[in-house]
């Protein structure tokens, strides 16, 4: 109410009261000094649901200039007790809601009424803006929930990938020090994981290898473990080490050096690994983190690494213990790799196929067991000739090697002495059987010949000369003297019981050789130009028989048609003699011409000879103090030429 | 003088007997031990050329066979011992050894009738 109290008769006004009170609505009077006052406030009409302004009309021009009723949400009922045209206008202009000509009883009833449905209104528009307050709020709660729960997420997302990101530096620091196959290797690449800290000293790792003793590998210092007395005072380092006490000092004696902090970890067993830190406190504790996060790794690739390197000084152990055997001894792949070898097989370290570095060749060795062993499942020795010596191949499957290829052992054993042992025994075996058929066949032989000769002798003496039956019986007899000669010499070149060295007419003992090869020799042509002034040697006669009758025996198998043997005999020099035997033959391979003298070396079919021959030709020449050589020329023919000190001046001079 | 030959070569028999023969002596031959012996005992030679080694005896055997050679001297022949560097004769109480083949007939003969006296 603003201004005078209304209405204005006492009778409506409590009338009018009384419905307040029933419809429970509460009035409040503002009287025209208070509006005139500086404390009224026009915003404070706002809480009322509706304004009655009863007012003088001269009054209500003031009124205006304070209140702005435009302003005014709330409805305004202006009451004027005379009408008056003139305000009709000021109403308009204002936005009076109601205008009260007087105060009639129906008129307060339209009041009241207005007022509730004001206030009716108005309670419903507050229920609707308190429920979409009550509304607001769960959005907001909700919101809050929300943005809380989308922190939280990104929250563990963040976890998440730091989590990833840890292991997954771990997981990369794992692949780097897992290709550390050396304590030197695994030393780096801790360093180099680790330099993501600045302020951290050495890194190294310490072998606790007795109370007295320990050994430091420092890459910084070496690549080697260096060996350091255990600084006095430190009765039990493991434990001192175990429980990382006192470390500072313990370092700091043993270096006569300062010493940062040290961080320590138990790899293994007396292995402990040693970072000396500068890192402040607050520095160090994602150091230790970091340090903590690897240890696992640390520790596993270690025990990797030492039983490694036990394997390999095991190992190593082994290499030198091949290097000491005497006999080669190579591990080969099916395609002749060499794998590993010993120091007999070859001493350089450059692996080739095995026949380049072992026998020089650019082939696989005539005889190496590899080319059949390779294809099969049981294993097969072989022989091959390298450098003048004949060795055994012993092979052994020893599994797959590198690209899944078969790896064989070859042991190689030296078999040159006991080859030529082997050869001199077979060859005295030989005479010896030569010999004792010859003592039969000379038996059987020697007395009808006899008979035969004595009785062509007797008959000659009756037959008159110059007649046929007289030429016959010279024939017979000369027939009979040469069988028995034939038979004298083999007697005598198989007489292995004289080993007499003697000074010998070795134009006679290549006469009395001739004929032992009759047979042999009958399809060639031999040409004999024993042109030497001097002639005797010192030799024994039965082997230097065989020697030549090897040499020509060569000679007649290396010509396959009819060719020429040529004996010749000459004094190169005062006090030598020489005596070379040519062929017209096939001619020695240049590939072979170092192999000959080999032991069972041979390149005769297997029915025709067993190699014994020019390896025991040359011993027994060499025997004599005497020499052997020959050229050849493929396609054109063969000289072996055997040269002998001559025996004294004085049994030279009589022929 | 009375001769017996002994060799199981008929043609070494032969021989000697013609050759000696020639120079005026009686022979006797056999081509055996055991046919030896018995000419051996029946002729009483005054000389033996013996062959060493025979299929049915050797001449050792037959010397030892006959004992008491009387007057008989022998002479051993053999292309067997002696033939090797070392080999010696054995100790046959023998006048001569002839070492077979021989070279010559007559040369023998000569040696033969030489051992005889």
């Amino acid at each position: 109410m603003l201004g005078e109290d209304w209405p204005t008769s006492p009778v409506s006004r409590q009338i009018f009261a009384q419905t307040l009170v029933q419809e429970n609505v509460s009035t409040v009077n503002v009287s025209l000094n208070e509006i005139k006052s500086p404390q009224f406030k026009s915003g404070d009409l706002e809480s009322a649901s509706l304004i009655i302004i009863n007012l003088a009309k001269h009054e209500l021009e003031y009124i205006a200039g304070r209140i702005d009723f435009n302003l005014l949400s709330t409805p305004v009922v202006l009451v004027l007790n005379s009408a008056d045209i003139d305000i009709t206008e000021w109403i308009n202009q204002r936005g009076v809601s109601y205008f009260i000509q007087d105060d009639k009883a129906e008129i307060l009833a339209r009041l009241i009424e207005l007022s509730k449905t004001r206030i009716q209104r108005r309670t419903v528009i507050k229920q609707i803006a308190e429920q979409s307050k009550s509304a607001d709020n769960v959005v907001q709660e909700q919101e809050e929930q929300i943005i809380a729960k989308t922190l939280d997420i990104e929250l563990s997302n963040q976890e998440q990938n730091q989590k990833l990101k840890r292991e997954r530096q771990l997981l990369k620091f794992l692949k780097d020090i897992a290709l550390a196959d050396f304590y030197d290797s695994f030393l780096r690449s801790i360093r180099n994981e680790f330099k993501v800290f600045h302020a951290l000293g050495e890194i190294f790792l310490v072998d606790l290898k007795s109370d007295s003793n320990l050994s430091i590998l420092n890459l910084k210092v070496s690549d080697l473990w260096r060996e350091h007395k255990m600084p006095a005072g430190h009765a039990n380092p493991i434990s001192d080490f175990q429980s990382a006490k006192n470390l500072s000092t313990f370092f700091a004696n043993l270096l006569q050096r300062p010493f940062g902090k040290v961080v320590s970890m138990h790899l293994k067993g007396n292995y402990f690994l040693i970072v000396e830190s500068h890192l402040s406190d607050i520095q160090n504790v994602p150091f230790q983190e970091f340090f903590n996060d690897r240890q696992e790794i640390l520790k596993m690739v270690f025990d990797k690494i030492d039983n490694e390197e036990k394997m390999n000084s095991f190992s190593f152990r082994w290499e030198k213990i091949f290097d000491f055997i005497k006999d080669p001894i190579a591990i080969v792949d099916e395609d002749y790799n060499v794998i590993a070898h010993n120091d007999a097989f070859h001493r350089q370290g450059d692996l080739r196929k095995c026949y380049e570095v072992f026998a020089g060749a650019n082939q696989p060795c005539s005889g190496c067991p590899l080319e059949q062993n390779k294809n099969s499942s049981v294993m097969k020795n072989g022989n091959i000739i390298v450098a003048n010596s004949a060795f055994d191949v012993m092979a052994f499957e020893l599994g797959r090697a590198q690209g899944s290829k078969r790896s064989f052992v070859h042991t190689y054993k030296d078999q040159t002495e006991s080859n030529k042992l082997q050869l001199e025994l077979i060859q005295k075996k030989k005479m010896a059987t030569i010999g004792r058929l010859a003592g039969t066949l000379s038996h059987e032989l020697n007395n009808p010949l006899t008979g035969i000769r004595s009785m062509a002798q007797i008959l000659l003496k009756d037959a008159t000369p110059e007649t046929p039956t007289h030429k016959d019986l010279v024939e017979i007899e000369s027939a009979a003297q040469r069988s028995l000669s034939v038979i004298k010499n083999f007697i005598e070149f198989s007489d292995n019981r004289n080993t007499r060295i003697e000074s010998t007419d070795i134009h006679s003992l290549i006469d009395r050789t001739m004929p032992l090869m009759k047979t042999s020799l009958r399809n060639h042509v031999v040409i004999k130009n024993l042109n030497a002034d001097k002639y005797t040697a010192l030799v024994n006669p039965p082997l230097f028989q065989q020697v030549l009758f090897n040499l020509m025996k060569n000679a007649i198998q290396a010509m396959a048609e009819k060719g020429r043997i040529t004996i010749e005999t000459y004094n190169p020099g005062p006090s030598t003699f020489k005596i070379s035997i040519s062929d017209t033959g096939k001619g020695i391979p240049v590939s072979v011409q170092t192999l000959i003298f080999q032991p069972f070396f041979t390149t005769k079919e297997k029915t025709q000879g067993n190699g014994l021959g020019l390896s025991i030709v040359r011993s027994i020449v060499e025997s004599f103090q005497g020499k052997i050589y020959f050229t050849s020329q493929e396609g054109v023919g063969t000289q072996f030429h055997i040269e002998l000190p001559l025996a004294s001046r004085n049994e030279n001079t009589s022929h | 003088m009375k001769i017996l030959v002994i060799d199981d070569e008929v043609l070494i028999t032969m021989s000697l007997k013609r050759a000696l023969e020639k120079r005026g002596h009686v022979v006797e031959v056999a081509n055996g031990g055991v046919s030896g012996l018995e000419a051996w005992r029946r002729i009483q030679p005054d000389l033996v050329v013996i062959d060493f080694m025979m299929p049915d005896m050797n001449a050792d055997q037959v010397l030892a066979e006959i004992g008491d050679r009387g007057h008989s001297k022998v002479v051993l022949m053999s292309a067997y011992l002696g033939e090797k560097s070392g080999e010696k004769p054995p100790p046959l109480q023998i006048e001569l050894f002839i070492k077979k083949p021989f070279e010559n007939i007559f040369d023998i003969c000569d040696l033969i009738e030489k051992a005889a006296g």
